[in-house]
C-alpha cells in the first residue's frame, strides 16, 4: 500500500487556506495546516509544502526555516515541491526575497515562488504533478507501475524485456543497439533462425544479460540515441576503442563490468 | 606467476581515517535504498571476478578524479559518502614495499580490464595474494585517475572476507553537490 501523499500548508499568520480548499484543488493529498515554527521539528519533507510568508521583508525573512527545508530536500527520494508565497512589504524586496529562496535550496527546480500577493497554488500543484509524472517516465527503459509513480518502482531496462514472458528479448536489444539480427547472433554465438523464431527464449538469457548490462549506460547518458553514440565512440578507459569494438570482439561481459563501474564510481 | 612470498614479512599500515567515494546521485537513488558497502565481485585493479571487495579513495580530490573519469562532460549531481575503516593494509606508497614485491610504477598503472590482454595483471595477482592471507585486510595503492589529473592520490581496496573483528568498516555522512562546468555567455 503506497504511503499517502502529504500536502502541508505552513504559515506564520492566520491560516487562509482550508482543508476544504485543498480537497477541491488537490484531492490526491492528505492535507495538514501548521505554523511555520513547527518546521524546525520536521525530520522529513512532505510531497507538497506551501510556505505562506504573508507580509515579508528581506529583514524578516525566515532564513532558518528555509535552511531546515533545504537540508531535508536532498533526502526526499520522491519528487517534491516547495511553494513559497508572500507579499513583500517593499517592492524593492521582491527580487531579493525570490533570490534568497531559490539560492537556499540544493534543487531549485523543486521550488516555486509567487510573491505577487495572489498565490497561484493551482499552478504550483500542476508543476508538482508534472514533476512526479516525468520522474517516472523520463528514465530510459523505465516504466510506471500501476500509476504509483515512485522511483523505487522503476525497472531499469524494462523495455528490453518481452512483456508477456518477462524475459530479455534479442529483438528489443537488437533495436536498441541499432544492429541487424545477424550481427547480434554473431555476438552471442547463436543461430539466426532460432533467435528469430523465439527472441526471448530461456536458452538465450545468459547470453543476452551482459548486453542488457551494457544498456544500463542509458541511466548515465540519458537516452537511447546518446547510448548508440556512446557505443560507437572510442573511450579512453577502454584502451581508446569503442564499446562496440569490444562487444564485437567477444568482450561484452568486460564492457558490462565497465558500465557498472561507471554507475557506481568505482575507483580505478 | 610472481612470488609474493615476502608479503608475510612486510609491514602493514594501520588505516583509521575516513576514506570517501563519489557516486552520481541519480544512480545512487535509482537503487533505493542505497547500499554504500555493497560489493559486486566484479573485477577491479586489485581483484579478480568473484573476489568481493570495497574500493574507496583517501581524500575528496582523488575521489573526484575517479568520479570525473566516468562523468565526462556531463554536469551531474554527485553524492559523496565516507567510509570509516579500522584496518591493516599493504602500503604501496612505500618504495621498500614495492622493491620487496618486485613491482615497478608502470605495473601499478597498467590497464587491468581484460580487453586486449587476458590477464590477470600483476596488481590483480597481488590483490589475490593479499585476499587469501589473514594478516592484511587490503591494499593502499596510487590512483591512476589522480595521476592522469597531475597529482598524487591514493585509493584503498578492502577485501570483504579479510575484514573480521577487531577490524571494521562503516559508512557515514553523505553530502551532495553539483559537478560540472559552464560558462556565460
Amino acid at each position: 500500500m503506497p504511503a499517502a501523499l502529504k500536502f502541508t500548508y505552513a504559515t506564520a499568520g492566520r491560516s487562509t487556506f482550508t482543508k476544504k480548499d485543498a480537497r477541491t484543488i488537490a484531492p490526491e493529498f492528505e492535507f495538514a495546516a501548521v505554523n511555520i515554527s513547527d518546521i524546525s521539528h520536521w525530520k522529513t519533507l512532505g510531497d507538497f509544502v506551501w510556505l505562506d510568508l504573508d507580509h515579508v521583508s528581506a529583514k524578516s525573512f525566515p532564513q532558518d526555516t528555509l535552511e531546515i527545508l533545504a537540508g531535508l530536500q536532498p533526502r526526499k527520494m520522491e519528487p517534491s515541491l516547495i511553494f513559497v508565497s508572500g507579499k513583500p512589504s517593499h517592492r524593492r524586496d521582491h527580487s531579493t526575497i525570490a533570490d534568497l529562496v531559490f539560492s537556499a535550496f540544493p534543487r531549485p527546480e523543486g521550488i516555486e515562488v509567487d510573491l505577487a500577493g495572489e498565490p497561484d497554488v493551482m499552478s504550483a500543484i500542476a508543476k508538482w504533478r508534472v514533476l512526479r509524472r516525468k520522474s517516472a517516465t523520463d528514465l530510459p527503459g523505465a516504466t510506471e507501475r500501476s500509476g504509483a509513480a515512485h522511483r523505487a518502482a522503476q525497472i531499469p531496462n524494462y523495455d528490453l524485456h518481452d512483456p508477456s514472458s518477462g524475459r530479455l528479448s534479442a529483438d528489443a536489444i537488437r533495436k536498441l543497439y541499432g544492429v541487424t539480427l545477424t550481427q547480434l547472433c554473431d555476438w552471442i554465438g547463436k543461430k539466426k533462425a532460432a533467435v528469430s523464431k523465439t527472441p526471448d527464449a530461456a536458452s538465450l538469457q545468459d547470453d543476452l544479460r551482459p548486453l542488457a548490462g551494457v544498456a544500463l549506460m542509458r541511466l548515465m547518458v540519458g537516452s537511447d540515441e546518446k547510448f548508440r553514440v556512446w557505443l560507437n565512440t572510442a573511450n579512453e578507459l577502454l584502451e581508446r576503442k569503442s564499446p562496440l569494438h569490444w562487444i564485437a570482439d567477444g568482450k561484452t561481459l568486460e564492457v558490462s563490468d565497465f558500465v557498472q563501474d561507471a554507475l557506481t564510481g568505482q575507483p580505478t | 606467476m610472481p612470488d609474493f612470498g615476502k608479503l608475510a614479512s612486510l609491514p602493514g599500515k594501520t588505516i583509521a581515517v575516513p576514506h570517501c567515494r563519489m557516486v552520481e546521485q541519480a544512480i545512487l537513488e535509482k537503487y533505493a535504498p542505497p547500499q554504500f558497502l555493497y560489493t559486486s565481485g566484479r573485477p577491479g585493479r586489485y581483484n579478480l571476478r568473484d573476489t568481493h571487495c570495497l574500493y574507496c579513495s583517501a581524500d575528496m580530490p582523488t575521489a573526484g578524479a575517479e568520479f570525473d573519469r566516468y562523468r565526462g562532460s556531463r554536469t551531474t549531481q554527485s553524492s559523496t559518502y565516507w567510509i570509516h575503516a579500522n584496518v591493516l593494509v599493504l602500503e604501496l606508497e612505500d618504495p621498500a614495499v614495492l622493491t620487496a614485491l618486485g613491482l615497478t610504477d608502470p605495473d601499478l598503472f597498467a590497464p587491468w580490464r581484460a580487453l586486449s590482454t587476458p590477464g590477470p595483471t600483476l596488481t590483480q595477482q597481488l590483490g589475490t595474494a593479499v585476499a587469501t592471507q589473514n594478516r592484511l585486510h587490503g591494499v593502499r595503492f596510487p590512483s591512476d585517475a589522480a595521476k592522469e589529473r597531475g597529482f598524487t592520490g591514493y585509493n584503498l581496496v578492502l577485501f570483504r572476507k579479510s575484514v573480521v573483528a577487531p577490524a571494521s568498516i562503516a559508512w557515514c555522512r553523505r553530502v551532495s553537490q553539483f559537478e560540472g562546468q559552464g560558462s556565460l555567455p
